[in-house]
């Protein structure tokens, strides 16, 4: 626990001196609040942009509050998860790779306090940056779409935010076991583009980890299954478990690796 | 038995090849020992072993008359090119060393400052690491290895990427520390081996090919004679002309070989005083470390 607070305290010091704490929310609010704005002023957009036939008529569509939440979703899942990747896939790699783990490898080291440290921190990160994306898209969606549910909003909410540990603990083991760049791009197909093909390929199985974020929405529109959601929940929270248990057994087997 | 390590046949394979085979020695308290080799002679992968991070193939490591436990808490590591967390502050990252290397929370940032103000770096507490020079990272490297007062510092090329001014303010640090710890340098530079190190150990294709103490190494390796510098080449030819002595001239110099401590410093004085050539040096030669390490190292 001593180690683990000052390691957590590291983490968070940088978290705070390379202004994640800043950009990371922001985007994700941008991208939360972008969904819901950009789909109520569409038509006026359309005919602002000009070059139109003077007699064009668009029939858009009317869109209920849960489907913008499902649409903001999608950006989550597509520009949240790079940033996912991008900002946290070196986090063992990059300090193992520039030597700055020397450091710490030569001192008695807790190797569990040392990668909880780094999931915890960045965890706390991400949930906190998509709270307050969500919370902004739900003011949006709220004032111009209509109400919903609230109960499902957190259960979207909490479910989603699993799926971040999971993609998040996904990057520490990926960080973990290769260098930056292996491990970022190896991140990107786990966490950006599997859950595209396991939606394909996996259509008939519906307990795998990466249908966290389907589930998610479909818990906004009320269609969720309980038990496929139970089931994928408990999957998921065991694979986190084995994600972060490999990542601190590897970190302490390539050790040896840092560069000194 | 505190600030011992014995050594016993240490050996490190990476799959077919042997990056350290075989290795003894001794580490006694308060003394400086030399690791000197080539690039490749294995003296970084012994650093690392003697570290932790990396295991041996074969071979003990007795701390403190144990082995096989996590002594890391006792040692402290400088490597050649030490890096830091350069958005981290002087003060905040030997805070989060001492922690680390067990200090309690109250104690840590008391040491923390003892030691930055004994490395020189009192002044800076407060800056932020990525601003500072070559010299300033190397002496917050010490800081960083001492923090928690370890008994053995292990230091892989301390100096070798420093000025000379920066390098003759680290030695000081270095040889002070001696009185307090045990250590253990890799060095490339032989004037600095020479200078402050109780002990040599010399390490070629991995293998410890000499070790000692440098004033028996010199024995063994002494080439001795006599070194005269008159002030003329005429003067030196006509002095080992005239001298019954075991001499030979190059230009002025005379050189005069010693065989079984004979002849002693004396007789060649009264030669010279004898013969009242001008000189302007007369001295018993020694055998510097790099003609050693050439001789040891290249087989010459």
């Amino acid at each position: 626990m001593n180690q683990f607070s000052v390691l957590a305290l590291k983490e968070w010091r940088e978290v705070v001196r390379s202004f994640k704490w800043l950009w990371i929310p922001i985007v994700f609010i941008l991208l939360g609040i972008m969904e819901p704005v950009i789909t109520y002023f569409l038509p006026q957009i359309l005919e602002s942009a000009g070059n139109m036939p003077e007699d064009a008529v668009f029939q858009l569509p009317d869109m209920t509050p849960e489907q913008i939440f499902l649409s903001t979703l999608g950006q989550y899942q597509f520009i949240g998860m790079l940033v996912v990747a991008f900002a946290f896939s070196g986090l063992i790699a990059r300090e193992r790779k520039n030597g700055t783990a020397a450091f710490l490898y030569v001192r008695p080291l807790s190797y569990p306090s040392y990668v909880l440290s780094k999931w915890a921190v960045s965890s706390v990160v991400l949930i906190g940056s998509f709270i307050l994306g969500i919370s902004a898209s739900a003011y949006y969606i709220m004032l111009l779409f209509g109400e919903f549910s609230f109960t499902n909003f957190l259960g979207l909410v909490g479910v989603y935010s699993l799926w971040i540990v999971l993609a998040i603990s996904l990057t520490l083991l990926m960080s973990a076991l290769f260098t930056p760049g292996i491990a970022t791009a190896l991140s990107l197909f786990l966490i950006v583009f599997f859950p595209m093909i396991d939606g394909l390929i996996f259509r008939y199985w519906p307990y795998t980890p990466w249908k966290l974020a389907n589930y998610a929405g479909m818990i906004m529109v009320g269609e969720a299954s309980t038990s496929d959601v139970v089931w994928t929940i408990a999957i998921a929270v065991l694979l986190i478990a084995v994600c972060v248990t490999l990542s601190i057994l590897i970190s302490k087997r390539r050790a040896a690796s840092v560069t000194i | 038995m505190t600030g011992t390590i014995h050594v016993e046949n240490l050996t490190k394979k990476f799959g077919q090849e042997t990056a350290v085979e075989d290795v003894s020695f001794t580490l006694t308290p308060h003394t400086a020992t030399a690791l000197i080799g080539p690039n490749g002679a294995g003296k970084t992968t012994t650093l690392s072993m003697l570290t932790k991070l990396l295991d041996p193939t074969s071979g003990t490591i007795v701390v403190e008359g144990r082995s096989d436990y996590d002594y890391r808490d006792k040692i402290g590591f400088l490597s050649q090119y030490p890096k830091f967390y350069g958005w981290m502050n002087t003060l905040e990252y030997l805070e989060m060393a001492a922690r680390l290397s067990g200090v309690d929370a109250k104690s840590a940032r008391v040491e923390s400052e003892k030691a930055l103000q004994f490395v020189g770096l009192g002044d800076v507490m407060k800056k932020k690491i990525a601003g500072f020079s070559g010299g300033m990272r190397q002496r917050l490297g010490l800081a960083q290895a001492i923090v928690h007062k370890p008994h053995f510092l292990f230091l892989d090329e301390p100096v070798s990427a420093l000025d000379p001014i920066g390098r003759r303010e680290m030695l000081n640090l270095i040889k002070e520390l001696q009185q307090s710890t045990t250590i253990l340098y890799s060095t490339h530079i032989l004037n600095d081996a020479q200078e402050m190190t109780d002990q040599l150990l010399f390490m070629r294709k991995g293998q410890l090919i000499e070790q000692g103490s440098l004033r028996d190494i010199q024995k063994k390796y002494e080439d001795a004679h006599y070194e005269v510098h008159f002030t003329t080449a005429e003067d030196a030819a006509s002095f080992v002309d005239a001298s019954l002595l075991p001499a030979r001239q190059e230009d002025h110099i005379v050189y005069i070989a010693i065989e079984q401590e004979q002849p002693t410093m004396q007789e060649v004085l009264h030669q010279l005083v004898r013969q009242q050539h001008a000189i302007t040096k007369v001295e018993r030669a020694r055998v510097s470390l790099e003609d050693i390490f050439l001789k040891v190292v290249n087989g010459r």
